[in-house]
């Protein structure tokens, strides 16, 4: 089995937002419901304070609260493909928000319209890709909920090409986020392969999941600052 | 005439149905979504419905002016004339003991 995870290391994160800017032009997500977001506090007390920096997306947990929710409803939008993504299908999704309000992480966006990424300035990027030809992911819609996708389509592609064993490797099946980090903070790849980079670095650092008191098994982790919540 | 016109409108329909049926079962959901789009809304929607009057729970109960979790991926800051958000940590008292109505770590 393959078991996609994500590590963010916030020990070398210094709140830059590429991984960010990236998420953004990928994706090109409403500027009102983004995928990723960079979460910044302090901890300490002066004079020995610093800044931590959080950036959080979409969790992809193994007993994801979004889905126990959309499931409950009838919508039954929401699922998790081979590797343990979870994701939206937006012809599915009834837009009642269930699952923005169970999710621990706030995750799920309701994307109450669907607008362009620089708006008044024309459409940029994948923006371009006529609708038809876009991947799933990317056919966004009106009034329905929206979020990471560890950049599926990328994963997908890796899939059709029979290039699995080269996710988290290849620039072309490595999602954005993690390619664009200039510090390398950011790691993805098969928490299964114990011989994978990012299996070795979890371990080397101690890596946690967030807020693993509800119990969803989040597929991000953490080297967590000192200080740091968690 | 006005026969012969009457027969091939419904020929053509009879002949259209089994593909409109076909349209309707293929795009129409296997059970029907207990929620609707309105879920959310104070008044209207069914989880402040449940939580608000079935269960009598104040708002204060589960809103906060003070949002003390902070690793929470909020797209735009909460509107100041709200409630205040709600610290998910608060749900768990309910929504994750066994035997009750539980989202978190429900698929296990």
């Amino acid at each position: 089995m393959t078991k996609l995870v994500r590590l963010i290391d916030q020990n070398r994160c210094m709140g830059c937002r590429a991984c960010v800017s990236a998420c953004a032009v990928e994706n090109y997500f409403t500027p009102d419901a983004p995928w990723n977001v960079m979460v910044e506090y302090e901890v300490g007390t002066y004079p020995a304070v610093k800044r931590v920096y959080n950036t959080m997306n979409c969790m992809h947990c193994e007993q994801p609260s979004c889905k126990a929710a959309c499931d409950a409803v009838g919508a039954k939008a929401i699922s998790k493909n081979q590797f343990g993504v979870v994701l939206v299908d937006y012809d599915k999704c009834i837009g009642c928000g269930y699952c923005a309000a169970v999710c621990p992480y706030g995750v799920p966006q309701l994307n109450k319209s669907v607008a362009e990424l620089y708006p008044g300035q024309g459409k940029s990027g994948a923006e371009t890709i006529p609708y038809k030809d876009r991947h799933p992911t990317h056919r966004k819609k009106a009034k329905v909920v929206e979020k990471c996708t560890f950049c599926a389509h990328k994963l997908d592609q890796a899939v059709a090409d029979g290039k699995v064993d080269r996710i988290g490797k290849d620039q072309a099946y490595t999602p954005a986020c993690d390619l664009v980090c200039p510090v390398q903070a950011r790691m993805f790849g098969d928490i299964d392969d114990p011989n994978s980079d990012v299996s070795k670095r979890i371990k080397a650092t101690g890596a946690v999941q967030l807020k693993k008191q509800f119990g969803t098994g989040p597929q991000v982790y953490y080297a967590l600052a000192e200080g740091a919540k968690s | 005439m006005k026969g012969l016109i009457a027969a091939v409108v419904l020929g053509m329909a009879m002949a259209a149905l089994p593909v409109a049926a076909a349209d309707v079962t293929t795009t129409k959901p296997a059970t029907k979504p207990a929620a609707s789009a309105k879920s959310l809304d104070p008044v209207k929607g069914a989880f402040h419905r449940t939580h608000t009057q079935k269960l009598k729970m104040s708002c204060d109960t589960c809103h906060s002016a003070e949002l003390k979790d902070v690793l929470f991926l909020r797209g735009a800051e909460v509107a100041a004339s709200g409630p205040g958000p709600v610290d998910r940590a608060l749900c768990l008292g309910c929504h994750q003991a066994p035997a009750k109505p539980t989202w978190y770590g429900a698929t296990k």
